[in-house]
């Protein structure tokens, strides 16, 4: 038997073979610069950084804690849920925090409503630290958010999409990556929770229609790495359908190789779907194609979309940067674009104008690009799009709305508390609609709001406490 | 230009030569952990996506690195978390194929890389930062959000295990001859 020293030096031997021998990483730097390239900077939402511009730095709590919320409710990708607490509906169980932390205020994602009283949030706690989110609580009120009765608790994020079918009784609730996927079909008063596709080993995207029509895509446990696989279900993940086998690095590489699944599914009917995905961009990047893939036939197959470029703009993707295209019926879809400015000598790209292009057919023709008036004193704005010309803007307490796709704002009369931050919204139409809210302070604490005139006056609804203890309005 | 657009072209200069800097040893480091180079570049991707959002995200490099390994050590973790409780809901799991282990598999040291296999994430973190990366049990700690005494322990019971192991499989090679 080896000595500790003969062991540990057979060890290092191994650690330098294996250093030698892995494989050249440019791809994956590049694809995390580009990644980041697309990804809203805290600094946008928080003009203070304490680990850099040391004269601009110092530490707000409140703008931590916005950040905190918004980077948890942005989609971040990983999913800690793992293990169901409960598939039994109760009204009633014993709190799990009474007290959020200070600073660190639970999360709120997946607000949902079916009509004026029927409606669904999570509630996550949110740990500090690099421990991951958790156990998150799924409520549904049915008098409009006067009383909320806990129905659903698992560990880990919250949803990726709660889907429910306009008489409230179908529903869905799917996690990133695909876990959790419950599913219920009385209105959440039973759930059943759904088993992905085994050959799905790493999802990374995931999308349902609606409470009971969605895909995921994932990599395939293969020999040959790269292979990913689209899966489709009709019944609620109940059963799963493999429609297609790709090759991530040849099907999404932006015209070059080493694509990523990083980015965001889509689909705005059964054939119909695009896949944004992080294009490359940034300093000493080769840029490449921005735009997204689009399939028409259910995932089987995907090409690449092209949008026409605004007159005297070049799209690529250091210049570009394309979003989820935003659908609001089977017809009906906006993209947005941001230009992106590269100045010569490598210095950081700068976000400039935006654009917006619109489609009534499903997405298969879209309009010439429309310029965006981004309102003064909003920087990359994340637009509420109710419809096709209709967008609200929160910032605080001010409520901004356009009726023409963003060529002209007005500031709504609006009553949302100041020094807040909408984490969460859910417009039935242009009138009726409800936000949940961070209000920041130095114990932050979130709030839910109604409007049934467009945003132009709100009315607070109940909270639901985490941990399910009934709120009474 | 205002100010946030000013500090984010400054953030995101200063992130990308972290980048740079760090992707490598990072993605080196997760695939020691997941034993997969498409799972340990999604993990990577993400960890750095995350510290990218986060306002806590540390200035030096020397905290950025500390903190972005221990956000490697819970991605790996979810995905371990995930795939025990796919495995344990019913859901056949088929047999892993692990595609490559890349450099693991190019290594010469079969009966090594075998015994690493068999180490826990936690032991193969140590391990992986005190011998690949040549850190000192203190820094080793440090990154792992662990006590001194726990890493050294912690080494010593991983290296009993793999003295054991390749012990075992040297004596199983004799034998087969």
């Amino acid at each position: 038997m080896e000595t500790r020293t003969e062991l540990e030096e057979r060890l290092s031997a191994y650690a330098r073979e294996y250093d030698r021998e892995f494989p050249a990483t440019a791809g994956v730097e590049r694809r995390i610069i580009a990644r980041i390239a697309l990804a809203p900077s805290p600094s946008v939402r928080a003009p203070r950084r304490p680990w850099a511009w040391g004269g601009l730095a110092g530490g707000l709590t409140r703008e931590l804690a916005v950040v905190t919320i918004l980077v948890l409710l942005a989609g971040v990708l990983v999913v800690g849920a793992t293990k169901l607490r409960s598939l039994q509906p109760r009204s009633v169980s014993p709190p799990v925090t009474a007290t959020p932390p200070a600073g660190n205020p639970p999360d709120w994602t997946g607000l949902h409503f079916v009509s004026a009283n029927v409606g669904w949030i999570a509630e996550t706690k949110t740990n500090s630290g690099t421990t991951g989110p958790g156990p998150t609580f799924l409520y549904k009120t049915t008098d409009g958010g006067r009383t909320w009765q806990q129905q659903l608790t698992w560990d880990g994020a919250g949803p990726y999409q709660v889907r429910f079918s306009a008489d409230g009784v179908q529903g869905l609730v799917l996690g990133q990556g695909g876990v959790p996927l419950f599913m219920t079909a009385d209105g959440g008063a039973h759930w059943q929770r759904m088993a992905l596709p085994p050959q799905a080993t790493q999802v990374w995207l995931q999308y349902f229609l609606d409470a009971r029509e969605g895909w995921i895509v994932s990599y395939l446990n293969e020999a040959n790495p790269g292979i990913a696989g689209v899966f489709h279900t009709s019944d609620g993940g109940q059963t799963w359908t493999q429609t297609a086998r790709l090759d991530v690095s040849q099907d999404f590489g932006n015209g070059q190789a080493g694509g990523s699944l990083q980015g965001y599914l889509v689909f705005s009917d059964s054939s119909t779907g695009w896949l944004t995905t992080f294009a490359s961009g940034g300093t000493g990047i080769t840029p490449v194609q921005p735009f997204p893939y689009v399939t028409h036939d259910g995932g089987k197959t995907w090409a690449v979309q092209t949008f026409a470029p605004p007159a005297g703009v070049v799209l690529n993707s250091s210049t570009a940067i394309f979003r989820p295209p935003v659908f609001f019926n089977e017809s009906y879809g906006v993209e947005l674009v941001i230009q992106q400015s590269v100045p010569v000598g490598g210095a950081a790209p700068a976000l400039g104008a935006t654009y917006a292009y619109t489609t009534t057919d499903g997405g298969n023709h879209w309009s010439a690009p429309q310029a965006v008036v981004v309102p003064a004193g909003n920087f990359a704005p994340d637009f509420v799009m109710i419809d096709s010309s209709t967008w609200l803007l929160f910032g605080g307490a001010k409520v901004e709305r356009t009726t023409d796709g963003g060529r002209h704002w007005k500031v709504l009369g609006g009553a949302l508390p100041a020094n807040s931050s909408v984490v969460q919204d859910d417009f039935q139409d242009v009138n009726h609609g409800w936000v949940a809210l961070i209000v920041f302070a130095a114990q932050p604490t979130l709030e839910l709001y109604q409007t049934t005139d467009g945003g132009a006056h709100w009315t607070a609804l109940t909270v639901p406490a985490l941990g399910g203890q009934p709120a009474e309005g | 230009m205002d100010v946030a657009m000013v500090m984010r072209s400054g953030d995101r200069l200063w992130f990308e030569e972290i980048v740079l800097s760090l992707a490598r040893p990072a993605t080196k480091f997760a695939n020691v952990l997941v034993h997969d180079f498409d799972l340990a570049e999604e993990i990577v991707q993400e960890a750095f996506a995350r510290m990218w959002a986060s306002p806590n995200t540390p200035s030096t490099e020397v905290e950025f690195r500390r903190y972005l390994y221990r956000t490697i050590t819970n991605l790996a973790n979810d995905h371990y978390r995930k795939s025990a409780r796919r495995s344990t809901s019913g859901s056949p799991v088929p047999v892993v194929v692990n595609p490559l282990e890349l450099a693991e598999a190019r290594a010469s040291d079969e009966a090594m890389k075998d015994a690493l296999s068999i180490l826990g994430l936690r032991e193969r973190q140590a391990i992986y930062l005190r011998y690949f990366e040549d850190q000192s049990f203190a820094e080793t700690a440090r990154i792992m959000g662990a006590r001194q005494v726990t890493v050294r322990v912690m080494v010593h019971r991983a290296l009993g295990k793999l003295r054991r192991h390749l012990s075992t499989s040297s004596m199983s090679d004799q034998v087969a001859i």
